[in-house]
C-alpha cells in the first residue's frame, strides 16, 4: 500500500514538474562540490536548454501543421518540394549553433584533462568487486567495499527491506579520506577487468583498464561525504561497488594520516586466538570476501566458481590451501594484499570448520605469516590429519570392480572441481575428458593424483589403495575416455614406497 | 519520389503460374523468392522481438523495486547482454532486410533478388547465429554477461558460451554480408529501366548505403570476436597488457564496427518514414536529393567518430576533442532530416491511419533521442553522462520509438498489400496509442536516473532511484503487453482482416510514391517480370 | 541495362540450407571442442564434411548452368558485384589485424613503455624496466624469449614466388580471351604450383619459428599479430589455389568462353587480392 501511495504521489509530481521540489529524488545533473562539476553542471544546463528550444521549435512547427493542414478540416495539399534557400539555412543555423557549442566544452574538456601541478596522488585500483586505494604520499594503502549491513540487505530473498538500511548500495566499510581544497591527482588501474570510477560530486568518472594507468583530478571545495558507484560493467556484483569518498579540513585529514599510519606501524596482530574465536571472525571474512563467488552456504556456482563444501582443495592439505588462497588462481585473485594473516586465519579455519566442511584443524596468523613471507615451514596445523586406513591390496580387482568404486570416489572426491561429467572449469579445474594426463602413460597421472598440483591437492595421503587405483582406472574409462588399462592396488602401494624410498 | 508508371500490364502474370511455390513445409525451407525470404525475415524478427522483449520485462521486474527479488544478478547480466544481442541481432534488423527482400524489387522494378540462392543462405545462417547464441542460455556458467558489447577482458570470464556466442557472431556476419551483397547488387544492376539512381525510392536510397556499411563492418565485428576467441584458447595477447596488447584496442575495433552498426538499424527507419509520410501527407517529400546526401553523410561520419563511445576510457586530448567535434557534426545531416519530415507536413492534406500516427510519433520521439545524442556528444559532459540510464534512455529512444515505430508503421503500410487484406485499423490506433504513452513512461524517467546518478546495467539500485525505477516498470509492463495487438493484428490481418476488398494502391494516391502500388494486393509470386518503364513527372 | 527477361531465377534451391547445416554443425563442433567436450572434433569434422559436399555440389550446379548458357549478361554482372563486394568485405576483416598491428606498435607499446600523452603518462609506473620498443612480447614478457622473423630470407622469396603468380594467373587470363586454351592451362598449372609453393615455404617458415626461434602464437603482441596476420593469409592463398585447381580443372574439361568466364574472373580477382595483401605483410609485418 505504502508503495502504491510514494507511486501516485510520483505520477502526481510528475505530471506537475514538481518532481525537483522533491529532497529525496533528484531529476537533473547534480552540481556538485568542485569546480570542474560546476562547470559541467552549468555547460551542460546551456546545452539543455538549447535542445529543449530546438525541440520545441521543431515540434511546435509540426504540431500546428498536425493541427491546421488535416485533410479532415478540408486543407488541400500544396505540391511544393525543394527549396534551396531554406535548406541553407537549416543548414547553417545549427552548424552555427554547434560551434557555439564546441567553444565551452573544449574550454570544459581542457580544464578536466589538467592534472598538472597536483599536490598529492592517489592510486586506485579496480577489483571484482571493491577499490584499493594507495596515498602514494603518505603510503598509507587499504581496500574499500561494500559495508556489511547493504551486503546483507542485498543479497536475493534477503528478507531486509533495503529502504531500512541506511546509504543503502552507498556505503563502504573504509571511505576514501580526502583533504578539501587541495588539487588531488588520481592514478587509475584495474587488477582483473575494467572498471570505472564515478563519483557524480566530483564531476567525472574514469575506466580503470588492467595494465594501464589513467589520470584524473580533483579539488574539493565543501567537506562532506560524497558517494558513487561502478560505472563499467565488471561482473556479477559490478552493482556492489560503491565508493565513498569523505573530504575534510586539513587538519582532520592530517589527523586522519597520522592515526591511519599509527595503526599501520603496530601492525597486525599476531596472537593465537582459539579455534571457535577464529571460526566466529571467519564467518564475518567470508561473508564480505568470499560469499560472491563461492555464495554464502559454500556451493560455489556450477561452471564458474567451485564449491568450497566437500572441496578437496579445503578438505586437503592447510598449507596448501592457504598458498592458494595467498597467492590465488585464475579468476582467483591473490588475497595476500587484501587481507593481514590474522583474518587469512580466521577465514581459512572457518571454510575447514564451517560450510558443511567438518576438517577440524586451524590455522594460526603465525603460520599464515610465515607462509607469506616463504621464510619457514609453517607451524603444523592444529589437529592431525587421518591417515588413510590400511586396506588388502593383494587381490587384483576386476575392470568393472574398479569402475564402479572408482565412480563413487570420484563424486565425491573429484567431481565438485572436474565436474560430474568430467567437463572441468574453465580457468580453475582442467577437463578430464580428453585429458592428456589422463590419456598418457599411467605413471605419469599416479605421480600427479599421488603428489597433487596446483590447486589439485595430494591424493596419496587421503585415499587408500583401492580406493585410488580404483578412481584412477575410472578416470581412464569413463567420463568420455576409453584408454583401456587399470591400476591394481598392490601397483598404488609399490609407488608409494618407491616414492618413499626416494 | 516521383515517378509514374507508364507502359505496363498485369497480363504476363499468367504465364508464370508454373513458377509458384513449392508446397508444405518445404516451400519455405528451400525457397528463392524474395518475397518468401522477406516473409521469413519478417515473422523471425517478430518472434525475437518477443524474445528479447520477454528478457526486457525480466529485467524490468528486478528494477521494479530496490533489493534482490527474482534474479541472481550474474543471470540479470545475462539478461542485459542477451536482450541487447537479441534485439539488434535477431528483431530490428532482420526486420528491416526483411523490408528490403519483400520491397526493394517491387520498388525497383525487379522480379527477385539478383542472387536468389544466396538470398535464401542468408536467411538459415541467420537462424543458425540466433540459435547458437540462445543455446548458451542453458549451458554452464551461464550466457554471456558482459554487456552486448563483450568488452574483454570481461567476455573472457564468460564460461563455456564464449567460442560459442563468438561463432554465432561469425554466422551473423556472414549471414548479413551475404543479404548486403544481394542488396547492393540487386539495387545497382535490377533496376527497371530508367529508374536511375536519383528516380529511386528513399527506402532504397538508405538500403543502398546501409548496404555498404554492412559489408564494411560486419568484417570487422568478426575479426573482433576472433581475437576474443585466440587470446583466450590459444595464448595471443591482443588485449592483455602484460603482453603488449590493450583491452582499450578491441573497444575502438568493437565501435568501429559498432557506431555504424547503430546507423545499419536507423538508417532504413529514415528511409521507411521518408516513404511514409509524404503519402499520408498527399505531398511530395519536401527534399528528396538532400534527403539522400543527408543518409550519405551521416553513413560515411559514422566511420569516424567511434570513440565517443569510449570518452573515459583514458583518450589523449586531442583524441577527445576530435572525437567531440566529429560526433557534433551529426547532428548537421541528422537536422537536415527532421526539417525535411517536418517541411513535407507543411501544408499538405494529412490523414492519421496507423501508420503515419507511427511515423509522426517517430520523428518527435527520435528527435528527442538525437537531441540527449548532441547532450552526449559534449566529451566533457559525457564524464558524467557516460554509461548511467541517461544514455539507456538515449539509445532507448534512438531505437523503440524510432527502429521499432518505424517498423510497425512499415507493418500497417504494406500489410494490405501482403495480404490483399485491410487491418483493423480501430485496434491499430489502440495499438498506437498505448504503445507511444507506454514508450514514453518506460524510458523518459531513465533520463532523471541517469542524470541522478544511477549506473546502467545494475540488478539493483539505491533507494533514492525507487520511485522512477517503478515507474518506469509499469511503462515497460505495458509497453510489452501492448506489443501482443500488434501480433493479434498481423494474424488477424492475414486471416482475411477486416473482409473489406484492398485495391491495388491501398493509400489514395499511393501509386504516385511508389511502383509497389502499381501491382495487385497481394502481388503475383514473381513481381515484374517484364520490367515497368519508368517516366519521370512533371516534378523533375 | 540489359532487359530483365532473361534474368534466370532458380524456383528452389537445397544447398544452402546442407550449406548452413553444415556450417552450424562444424562451428558448434569447434566451440565444443575447444570446451574440452569429448563430441567436439566428430561434430566439427561432420560439419566440414557436410560444407565440402555443399560447396561441390552448389558449384558444380552452378557451373554446369553457366556452360548450359543460363546466365545472362545481366546475371553475370550481378555475380561480378558479388564478388568484388565480398573482397570488399575481406579487405575490412584484413584491416582489422593490420588496425591491431598499427595501434599496438604506435599506441598501446609505448604507452606500457611510458611515452605519449594519455595513458603513456604514468603507465611506465606498473611494469618498471619494461623498454618500449617493437619487436615486443610486452612487459610480462609472454611466452618468453624469441627470435623475431626476419624479412630478406624465406618472406623475401615468398613475395617473389606470389608476385610470379600473379603475372602467370594474367597470363592465363589472356589465353583464355584469345582463345589459346593451352596457354589458359598451363597459366593455371604454373600459378596453382607457385600457390601450393608459398604455402609450403610458409609451412616450413612457422616450423622454423615453433622449433628454432621460439616464436609462437603465444610470444605476446608479437607473435599474436604475427601469426594471426600472415595465419590468415596463409589459409586465404590456400583457398585461393583450391578454387584455382578447381578452374583449371575445369578449363581442362573446356569450360569458359572469352565472354563468359565468370569463375575465372573471381578465381583470378581473389588471387590478386591475396597478392596484394601478402604485399602488405611483408612491408608491415616483416619489414618494419
Amino acid at each position: 500500500m505504502k508503495k502504491i501511495k510514494q507511486l501516485f504521489a510520483c505520477l502526481t509530481l510528475m505530471a506537475f514538474g514538481l518532481g525537483s521540489a522533491h529532497a529525496d529524488y533528484a531529476l537533473n545533473l547534480m552540481q556538485g562540490v568542485t569546480q570542474v562539476s560546476n562547470d559541467l553542471y552549468d555547460l551542460h544546463m546551456l546545452i539543455l536548454w538549447i535542445c529543449v528550444f530546438i525541440g520545441l521549435g521543431v515540434f511546435s512547427v509540426m504540431f500546428y501543421s498536425i493541427y491546421h493542414h488535416r485533410k479532415s478540416k478540408g486543407h488541400v495539399a500544396e505540391q511544393f518540394h525543394e527549396n534551396t534557400t531554406v535548406e541553407i539555412i537549416w543548414t547553417i543555423i545549427p552548424t552555427l549553433i554547434l560551434i557555439g557549442m564546441a567553444i565551452p566544452a573544449t574550454k570544459a574538456m581542457i580544464e578536466l584533462d589538467d592534472v598538472k601541478e597536483a599536490q598529492m596522488s592517489i592510486r586506485v585500483t579496480g577489483w571484482q568487486w571493491k577499490w584499493e586505494y594507495e596515498y602514494l604520499d603518505s603510503g598509507i594503502h587499504f581496500f574499500s567495499s561494500l559495508d556489511a549491513a547493504s551486503n546483507k540487505a542485498r543479497q536475493v530473498g534477503s528478507g531486509v527491506d533495503p529502504r531500512s538500511v541506511p546509504n543503502y548500495l552507498l556505503n563502504v566499510d573504509k571511505p576514501l579520506v580526502v583533504p578539501v581544497k587541495t588539487k588531488i591527482r588520481f592514478l587509475f588501474t584495474a587488477k582483473d577487468v575494467i572498471h570505472s570510477w564515478w563519483v557524480p560530486d566530483l564531476g567525472w568518472k574514469k575506466d580503470t583498464i588492467p595494465g594501464f594507468i589513467n589520470e584524473a583530478w580533483t579539488s574539493v571545495d565543501k567537506p562532506g561525504t560524497y558517494r558513487g558507484q561502478c560505472t563499467e560493467l565488471c561482473g556479477k556484483d559490478h552493482g556492489f561497488m560503491p565508493i565513498v569518498v569523505i573530504a575534510m579540513e586539513p587538519a582532520d585529514y592530517q589527523a586522519w594520516v597520522d592515526k591511519t599510519k599509527a595503526d599501520l606501524a603496530k601492525g597486525p596482530v599476531l596472537d593465537d586466538q582459539a579455534p571457535a574465536e577464529l571460526i566466529t571472525a571467519g564467518a564475518a571474512l567470508y561473508e564480505k570476501n568470499c560469499a560472491s563467488c563461492h555464495m554464502a552456504g559454500g556451493e560455489g556456482i556450477a561452471g564458474t566458481f567451485p564449491a568450497l563444501t566437500k572441496s578437496p582443495v579445503v578438505l586437503g592439505d592447510i598449507n596448501a590451501q592457504t598458498k592458494l588462497i595467498l597467492n590465488g588462481k585464475g579468476m582467483m585473485p591473490a588475497f595476500g594484499t587484501m587481507l593481514n594473516p590474522l583474518e587469512l586465519a580466521q577465514v581459512i579455519t572457518f571454510t575447514r570448520n564451517g560450510l558443511g566442511n567438518k576438517v577440524g584443524d586451524a590455522i594460526q596468523a603465525k603460520a599464515v605469516k610465515a607462509l607469506m613471507s616463504g621464510t619457514a615451514e609453517p607451524v603444523a596445523a592444529a589437529v592431525e590429519e587421518k591417515p588413510a586406513a590400511k586396506v588388502d591390496v593383494s587381490k587384483p580387482l576386476t575392470l568393472a570392480d574398479l569402475n564402479t568404486k572408482g565412480e563413487a570416489v570420484y563424486k565425491e572426491k573429484c567431481s565438485s572441481c572436474h565436474q560430474p561429467d568430467g567437463a572441468g572449469m574453465t580457468g580453475f579445474a582442467p577437463a578430464i575428458t580428453g585429458s592428456a594426463v589422463v590419456k598418457g602413460k599411467l605413471d605419469k597421472q599416479v605421480e600427479l593424483v599421488l603428489n597433487g598440483k596446483g590447486a589439485m591437492p595430494a591424493f596419496g595421503k587421503t585415499l587408500n589403495a583401492v580406493d585410488f587405483a580404483a578412481v584412477v582406472t575410472y578416470t581412464r574409462n569413463a567420463l568420455g575416455n576409453k584408454v583401456g588399462d587399470m591400476l591394481q592396488p598392490a601397483d598404488v602401494e609399490s609407488l608409494k614406497s618407491a616414492k618413499a624410498g626416494k | 519520389m516521383s515517378t509514374v508508371v507508364a507502359e505496363h500490364d498485369h497480363d504476363h502474370e499468367h504465364e508464370h503460374h508454373d513458377h509458384g511455390p513449392a508446397k508444405g513445409l518445404l516451400r519455405w525451407i528451400i525457397t528463392t523468392n524474395h518475397k518468401d525470404i522477406g516473409t521469413l525475415y519478417l515473422w523471425f524478427a517478430l518472434i525475437m522481438f518477443f524474445v528479447g522483449g520477454a528478457m526486457a520485462m525480466v529485467i524490468r521486474a528486478e528494477l521494479f523495486e530496490p533489493g534482490m527479488q527474482f534474479v541472481e544478478p550474474q543471470f540479470f547480466n545475462s539478461m542485459t547482454t542477451m536482450h541487447a544481442l537479441v534485439m539488434v541481432f535477431g528483431a530490428v534488423m532482420p526486420a528491416f532486410v526483411g523490408l528490403a527482400n519483400w520491397m526493394i524489387p517491387l520498388m525497383i522494378g525487379a522480379p527477385d533478388m539478383a542472387l536468389p540462392r544466396m538470398n535464401n543462405m542468408s536467411f538459415w545462417l541467420l537462424v543458425a547465429g540466433v540459435l547458437l547464441l540462445a543455446s548458451t542460455l542453458f549451458m554452464e556458467g551461464g550466457a554471456p554477461a558482459s554487456g552486448w558489447t563483450l568488452y574483454p577482458p570481461l567476455v573472457l570470464q564468460t564460461g563455456k558460451a564464449l567460442p560459442f556466442a563468438v561463432f554465432s557472431v561469425h554466422l551473423l556476419g556472414i549471414s548479413s554480408i551475404m543479404g548486403a551483397i544481394n542488396i547492393i547488387s540487386t539495387i545497382f544492376n535490377m533496376r527497371a529501366p530508367g529508374m536511375t539512381l536519383m528516380k529511386m525510392p528513399l527506402f532504397v536510397w538508405t538500403w543502398l548505403i546501409t548496404g555498404f556499411l554492412l559489408v564494411a563492418i560486419m568484417p570487422v565485428f568478426a575479426g573482433a570476436v576472433t581475437m576474443l576467441l585466440t587470446d583466450r584458447f590459444f595464448d595471443t595477447s591482443f588485449f592483455d597488457a602484460a603482453g603488449g596488447g590493450d583491452p582499450v584496442l578491441y573497444q575502438h575495433i568493437f565501435w568501429f564496427f559498432g557506431h555504424p552498426e547503430v546507423y545499419v538499424m536507423i538508417l532504413p527507419t529514415f528511409g521507411v518514414a521518408s516513404t511514409i509520410i509524404p503519402v499520408f501527407a498527399r505531398k511530395p517529400l519536401f527534399g528528396y536529393s538532400s534527403m539522400v546526401y543527408a543518409t550519405a553523410s551521416i553513413a560515411f561520419l559514422s566511420f569516424i567518430v567511434w570513440s565517443h563511445h569510449m570518452f573515459t576510457v583514458g583518450l589523449p586530448i586531442a583524441g577527445e576533442l576530435y572525437f567531440m567535434y566529429a560526433t557534433m557534426l551529426i547532428a548537421i545531416p541528422t537536422g537536415v532530416k527532421v526539417f525535411n519530415w517536418t517541411a513535407t507536413m507543411w501544408k499538405g492534406a494529412m490523414t492519421f491511419e496507423t501508420p503515419m500516427l507511427f511515423s509522426i510519433a517517430f520523428v518527435v520521439l527520435f528527435t528527442m533521442g538525437g537531441l540527449t545524442g548532441l547532450m552526449m556528444s559534449v566529451a566533457p559532459l559525457d564524464f558524467q553522462y557516460h554509461d548511467t540510464y541517461f544514455i539507456v534512455a538515449h539509445f532507448h529512444y534512438t531505437l523503440v520509438p524510432a527502429s521499432v515505430f518505424i517498423l510497425m508503421a512499415a507493418g500497417y503500410y504494406w500489410l494490405p498489400k501482403w495480404t490483399g487484406h485491410m487491418y483493423d485499423e480501430k485496434i491499430g490506433k489502440l495499438h498506437f496509442w498505448l504503445s507511444a504513452i507506454s514508450v514514453n513512461i518506460l524510458f523518459f524517467p531513465q533520463h532523471f536516473l541517469g542524470l541522478a546518478g544511477m549506473p546502467r546495467r545494475i540488478p539493483d539500485y539505491a533507494v533514492q532511484f525507487a520511485d522512477w525505477n517503478m515507474i518506469s516498470s509499469i511503462g515497460g509492463f505495458i509497453f510489452g503487453a501492448s506489443q501482443l495487438l500488434f501480433l493479434y493484428i498481423v494474424i488477424h490481418t492475414i486471416k482475411g482482416g477486416t473482409g473489406e476488398k484492398v485495391t491495388d494502391e491501398v493509400w489514395e494516391d499511393a501509386a504516385k510514391h511508389g511502383l509497389e502500388w502499381t501491382l495487385p494486393s497481394p502481388p503475383p509470386y514473381h513481381s515484374f517480370t517484364t520490367p515497368p518503364t519508368i517516366i519521370p513527372t512533371e516534378h523533375h | 541495362m540489359a532487359t530483365n527477361n532473361a534474368y534466370y531465377i532458380p524456383h528452389q534451391a537445397t544447398w544452402p540450407v546442407i550449406g548452413t547445416v553444415g556450417l552450424m554443425t562444424m562451428l558448434a563442433g569447434f566451440a565444443n571442442y575447444l570446451n574440452g567436450s569429448s563430441i567436439g572434433s566428430s561434430m566439427m569434422v561432420l560439419g566440414l564434411a557436410i560444407f565440402i559436399v555443399m560447396l561441390a555440389g552448389w558449384f558444380t550446379l552452378q557451373a554446369h548452368e553457366s556452360e548450359s548458357g543460363m546466365y545472362s549478361t545481366q546475371v553475370g554482372i550481378s555475380y561480378r558485384m558479388g564478388m568484388m563486394w565480398f573482397i570488399f568485405s575481406e579487405i575490412m576483416f584484413f584491416a582489422v589485424f593490420f588496425g591491431t598491428l598499427w595501434y599496438t606498435r604506435n599506441l598501446s607499446v609505448p604507452w606500457l613503455g611510458g611515452i605519449g600523452d594519455g595513458p603513456g603518462r604514468d603507465t611506465a609506473m606498473l611494469w618498471p624496466g619494461f623498454e618500449a620498443k617493437w619487436p615486443t612480447n610486452g612487459p610480462g614478457n609472454v611466452g618468453g624469449e624469441f627470435e623475431p622473423m626476419g624479412a630478406w630470407g624465406l618472406p623475401f622469396l615468398n613475395t617473389l614466388i606470389l608476385l610470379t603468380s600473379g603475372v602467370t594467373c594474367t597470363w592465363a587470363h589472356h589465353g583464355l580471351l584469345a582463345k589459346n586454351r593451352s596457354q589458359l592451362i598451363k597459366g593455371l598449372i604454373a600459378t596453382v604450383a607457385l600457390g601450393f609453393t608459398f604455402v609450403a615455404c610458409q609451412a616450413f617458415e612457422y616450423h622454423e619459428a615453433y622449433t628454432e626461434m621460439g616464436l609462437t602464437l603465444g610470444s605476446g603482441i608479437y607473435g599474436s599479430t604475427f601469426f594471426m596476420l600472415t595465419g590468415f593469409h596463409g589459409f586465404h592463398v590456400c583457398v585461393g589455389a583450391i578454387i584455382l585447381t578447381v578452374v583449371l580443372f575445369r578449363s581442362s574439361k573446356g569450360h569458359f568462353k572469352p565472354e563468359n568466364h565468370f569463375a575465372f574472373e573471381a578465381a583470378a580477382w581473389y588471387w590478386h587480392f591475396v597478392d596484394v595483401v601478402w604485399l602488405g605483410l611483408f612491408v608491415f609485418v616483416y619489414l618494419m
